[in-house]
């Protein structure tokens, strides 16, 4: 049973880093931009199946869904040499063609009105696997498409399959530059909520964070579209890498994920990677250890989400933490890494439950050469990202306070009687950041029940 | 009368001197001979009845048939009993010699005293009672074989200079023998030993090693009267390739070391190393036909031969045994030989790799293939074992294997789950998981493999069922991780409202759980296999000598069993107790679907009570003081429990909320 898993690409930004993620794992496995397997790649012991499938003539194909409501990513997409290597069924491009308006509320009734259309190719995706583990959704919540279609397609997704897992990769605007896209904080308040509620996993891929990344740590000036989309593969190819080459542990979504979210809501993940530096740096001047990588890995630089964990000053800690370490590292560091770790307190823990780092190491692409030998991505549950919330939550009061601009969304049939989905939205954002503080304290498991007892 | 005393001396008594209790006398009171003349030839006398018993000793087992003689008397017979008398009569010769020279000087000089005769073997009184005292030696120990030569050597072992000569000149001549068998056993792997004395030795009851393949071939055979099925015509065949294959590798542990008929003068530790050669020439020897043509052709020994057997033959030459000598050969041929076999097993049969697939099937390295075969086997083996199971389990193996993209035919066919029928097979104590009244097909599921030549020296069948305990309860843990991810996606179910505080108590108790099995995961795959797998690895690739790889893999397998707790009965006790609540747990949680029933509350509170009270155990016996620094691998398992000290303060209690 190779326990499927399809991707879902919304959007512009979906689908660029979706594009993204599917050259880099072409590379990974040998496979070339026509989706032939490359003379050098027939013996890998890796897994394809997936997210590929073949076809009759042997060539992989994607188990990819490309739906956008605008031409020019998608355009883009199919000029390029991967355009052979979708399944054009797959990819759905809306007759209308004028997008979504940066208007979650246009992209969420769009969707609806397409439900046909996209779920028979959802369908059509699903009934070709054989053990169908469960969806990634690529999209960001900033604009129109990926958050407003996102959000609806999450919602239906969870009915149509209650047993499937859903993962996301959520792309969050960039708070650093003024954006053209003022209703961004409406967008993110609206599709965070059904990535509370509707999603199993949330991988928060900052924008904030992978520009000044970009910026800072390897050195860029202006930072293109494509260096951030880099970073963005990097972490999401080596997010599935234990599902691609098998070892002893998480090769399946729920292995890999089950372990990071003990309660249902906190299950918004940050990454960390490591190295983050460009070619012309590499310097080994030592031999990496895991110490270092794991070391890196706690360091706030490294991390994708602009909330830095800090390591001191604020009670917010780690949930839980797993990091992939690929490369030719010694098995016996692993316990001396935890325990220096652990005696040099480089990473606060939630007070009321257990809590580790577990270190899965993994395989590695023999087909992409890299200059580092040994490299490091974390997921972390960190209680931290409420602060991003956070700020989503203010911008949007702020916003709506003098009603800003909400007469492109009272225009949408979802919001034609009332705002109501508006206060709802807030109230469910207000309570996931109020849960994370809660997971700071001792006493969160009695603050659940309190809540409960409240409502 | 001196030539009555030379036959005297040579053991023939006559007139003037008659045998009597205390040996060869002169009649006492002779009118021509005085007391103390009486004195000097009784004395010399003695020699004579020595060389008498020396040359009946000789005449009864040094010549004749060499099949035991009179069986109801004595054990005393065989090649070194011929050799000693041989020696021992090389021995006497210079006695005959003397007298010889003696009845020369008295034919000259017919007056010649028995002072004369006295002195001149007088060498001889020295040395004839430690000969007798060395024959006695074997004779009342019933020294068999190669003990000979230790008891020998023993007594060789003294300051008179003549005795010890002598005793070296016969232990000399019975070295020729020990020589030869060493040789025919070294290069050629053969023993040509009809009396068994050479001091290695079949083993009696070589069956011993392969018992529990044998007691798999029995119960499938007793399949076999039920009527032949498609289902048993494949065990058949199964059987009859393992079979094939099976029988060397219970031949590898054919031979050993007699202990008793070891000389004391070669140490154990070469005494190993003689065996270990001898072992692997014979290996070759008999499977020549398996024998690739890539392989060389020929013995191990084959390209050396000539060299090794003139250096054994040199040493035979030397008049006295040099162990360091002896030592220093034996080692340059272990050396070969080891050396041999690591190119042979190492690089030609590609032993990493092996060691791979090994970490891969038996020790879960593949854990997709697990996860799937668990998917598609959990129905078939939840239940008693049937007459079928074990065939639709191997099935369901094949499926998943095929599944996950195996797509190594040969490989897979080499692997071959087995599920011994309960019912038939009542002497089963080994299985580890809890027994409940009727044990479920995973509580004896094991894993077979038919180790390919000439890999099966490496891996013999106690070697295999050393990673099938392994592998049971690592299959065990996935098992349970896997239903407690199972109720994971449960509890995900709800994600927009707050639950009951019943509900979170349980889901609390679920995320405990969860994080032991993972962290025990964690810790027995990364800390133990892929920590030990690696210094397995240096040390096979750090070393050219087959024998230090295969102690290294001897030892790569026991730490494994050390530290994943197999072999602590307390710990592995508790985690299995854990193992199990779990499962409870999750098939309760599975059964019930939301809608718990007080019974089911109830059960879900012992179950909680008692997972608390083993995870507090647990943490006690990790956390105890005393077995810190012995046992450093309790508190590797401790730091990933308790990473964040949640684990000790709670009082070294998971499940509570």
């Amino acid at each position: 049973m190779p326990r499927e898993i399809i991707t879902l690409q919304l959007g512009q930004c979906g689908n660029q880093i979706g594009m993204e993620f599917w050259k880099q794992l072409c590379a990974e496995h040998g496979i070339s931009p026509e989706g032939i397997l490359e003379d050098f790649a027939t013996e890998g012991l890796d897994r394809k199946d997936v997210f590929f499938y073949q076809a009759d003539d042997e060539h992989y194909i994607p188990r990819s869904v490309l739906l956008d409501l605008e031409p020019r990513v998608i355009n883009t997409i199919m000029n390029s040499p991967y355009a052979n290597l979708y399944n054009p069924e797959n990819v759905y491009l809306s007759k209308h063609g004028g997008g979504a308006g940066n208007n979650w509320a246009s992209g969420y009734c769009q969707a609806e009105k397409l439900y046909d259309d996209i779920f028979d190719i959802i369908d059509r995706e699903a009934d070709g696997s054989d053990s169908l583990e469960g969806f990634v959704v690529c999209h960001s919540i900033a604009g129109g498409t990926g958050s407003g279609m996102g959000s609806y397609i999450l919602e239906r997704l969870n009915d149509r399959f209650p047993k499937k897992l859903i993962q996301t990769y959520s792309v969050f605007p960039n708070v650093d530059e003024i954006s053209d896209v003022v209703v961004q904080p409406y967008n993110s308040l609206l599709t965070l909520k059904r990535l509370t509620q509707n999603a199993d996993c949330v991988v928060v891929l900052d924008n904030t964070a992978l520009n000044r990344i970009a910026a800072d740590r390897l050195h860029i000036d202006t930072p293109t579209f494509a260096q951030v989309n880099q970073l963005v593969s990097t972490v999401m190819a080596t997010s599935t890498t234990t599902l691609r080459y098998p070892g002893y542990m998480n090769n399946d979504l729920i292995g890999l994920i089950a372990s990071l979210i003990p309660t249902p809501r906190l299950h918004f993940l940050m990454t960390g990677y490591t190295p983050l530096t460009t070619d012309s740096q590499v310097a080994n001047v030592r031999k990496t250890t895991v110490l270092d990588v794991m070391r890196r890995l706690l360091q706030p630089k490294n991390m994708m989400v602009s909330t830095p964990v800090q390591r001191q000053g604020n009670n917010h800690c780690y949930i839980s933490i797993l990091n992939i370490i690929q490369g030719e590292v010694d098995p016996t560091q692993v316990h001396k890494s935890l325990q220096r770790i652990r005696e040099r307190k480089l990473a606060q823990f939630i007070p009321w439950g257990p809590a580790s780092i577990q270190v899965a190491l993994s395989r590695k692409s023999p087909y992409v050469q890299t200059a580092h030998r040994v490299s490091g991505l974390m997921l972390a549950n960190h209680t931290n990202i409420s602060q991003l919330f956070d700020r989503i939550l203010n911008q949007y009061d702020k916003l709506i306070k003098r009603k800003a601009f909400i007469e492109q969304f009272m225009k949408e049939p979802i919001f034609k009687d009332s705002l109501e989905e508006f206060d709802n939205s807030r109230e469910s954002l207000q309570s996931l950041i109020d849960e994370y503080n809660a997971a700071t304290k001792p006493d969160y498991l009695t603050w659940g029940i309190q809540q409960a007892g409240a409502l | 009368m001196n030539h009555e005393l030379l036959l005297a001396l040579k053991g023939h008594y006559g007139g003037i001197f008659k045998h009597t209790d205390e040996g060869i006398r002169v009649v006492p009171g002779l009118p021509f001979i005085s007391a103390s003349e009486e004195l000097v030839l009784n004395q010399l006398c003695k020699l004579g009845t020595y060389y008498k018993d020396f040359m009946d000793f000789i005449q009864r087992y040094g010549s004749g048939l060499l099949a035991r003689q009179q069986s109801d008397k004595d054990n005393l017979h065989g090649l070194y009993l011929k050799y000693l008398c041989q020696g021992l009569d090389n021995v006497l010769q210079d006695y005959r010699d003397a007298l010889l020279d003696i009845e020369e000087k008295v034919l000259q000089d017919a007056y010649l005293p028995v002072s004369y005769i006295s002195s001149r073997l007088q060498e001889f009184n020295l040395l004839f009672p430690a000969l007798a005292l060395t024959v006695d030696q074997i004779v009342s120990h019933q020294a068999h074989g190669c003990y000979i030569l230790d008891i020998l050597y023993k007594n060789s072992l003294m300051g008179m200079p003549t005795v010890k000569s002598a005793l070296n000149r016969i232990l000399h001549v019975c070295h020729g023998l020990f020589f030869q068998q060493l040789t025919v056993w070294m290069l050629h792997g053969m023993t040509s030993d009809p009396h068994s004395e050479f001091f290695i030795q079949k083993r009696i009851g070589a069956k011993d090693a392969s018992v529990p393949s044998d007691a798999q071939n029995e119960t499938e055979e007793n399949l076999g009267i039920m009527g032949l099925t498609g289902s048993q015509l494949q065990k058949i065949h199964i059987d009859s390739e393992s079979k094939e294959i099976d029988e060397p590798s219970s031949d590898t542990g054919r031979f050993c070391i007699s202990a008793d008929l070891l000389p004391s003068y070669i140490p154990l530790r070469v005494a190993n190393k003689i065996l270990f050669v001898g072992e692997s020439v014979q290996m070759f020897e008999r499977d020549k036909n398996k024998m690739k043509s890539s392989y060389q052709a020929g013995t191990i020994m084959s390209s050396r031969e000539d060299e090794f057997a003139s250096d054994l033959k040199e040493l035979t030459k030397l008049p006295e045994f040099n162990s360091i000598n002896f030592e220093t050969i034996i080692d340059k041929i272990r050396t070969h030989a080891a050396e041999y076999l690591w190119v042979l097993v190492v690089e030609k049969a590609e032993l990493i790799n092996q060691l791979r697939i090994m970490k891969d099937f038996f020790l879960l390295g593949r854990g997709e293939l697990y996860l799937a075969f668990i998917d598609q086997a959990q129905h078939l083996l939840r239940t008693p074992v049937s007459l079928t199971t074990e065939l639709d389990v191997n099935r369901a193996f094949q499926h998943a294997a095929r599944n996950v993209l195996i797509d190594n035919d040969a490989l897979l066919q080499r692997f071959h789950l087995t599920v011994p029928n309960a019912s038939k097979d009542k002497k089963k104590p080994e299985s580890n998981l809890p027994q409940n009244e009727v044990s479920t097909g995973w509580s004896v599921l094991g894993l077979a493999y038919s180790v390919q030549w000439p890999l099966h020296i490496f891996f013999t069948p106690a070697i295999l069922e050393k990673y099938n305990r392994i592998f049971r309860f690592l299959l065990a843990i996935c098992r349970t991780q896997q239903d407690l991810q199972f109720c994971w996606s449960l509890q995900m179910n709800n994600k927009a409202a707050f639950v009951s505080p019943a509900a979170s108590a349980t889901w609390q108790l679920r995320t405990h759980m969860a994080f032991l099995i993972d962290n025990l995961q964690y810790y027995l795959q990364v800390d133990v296999i892929e920590s030990q797998y690696k210094i397995l690895l240096d040390k096979i690739n750090s070393t050219k000598d087959f024998e230090a790889a295969k102690l290294a893999h001897e030892t790569f397998l026991s730490s494994l069993l050390a530290q994943s707790f197999v072999h602590m009965k307390t710990v592995f006790a508790c985690l299995l107790e854990i193992l199990d609540q779990c499962s409870q747990f999750c098939r309760l949680l599975i059964a019930s679907d939301n809608q718990m029933s007080n019974k089911d509350m109830q059960q879900l509170q012992s179950i909680k009570l008692n997972f608390q009270r083993n995870s507090s155990l647990l943490f006690k016996i990790l956390s105890g003081v005393r077995s810190q620094s012995a046992r450093p691998h309790l508190s590797q398992l401790l730091l990933r429990l308790d990473f964040n000290k949640y684990y000790t303060n709670t009082g070294g209690q998971l499940g509570s909320s």
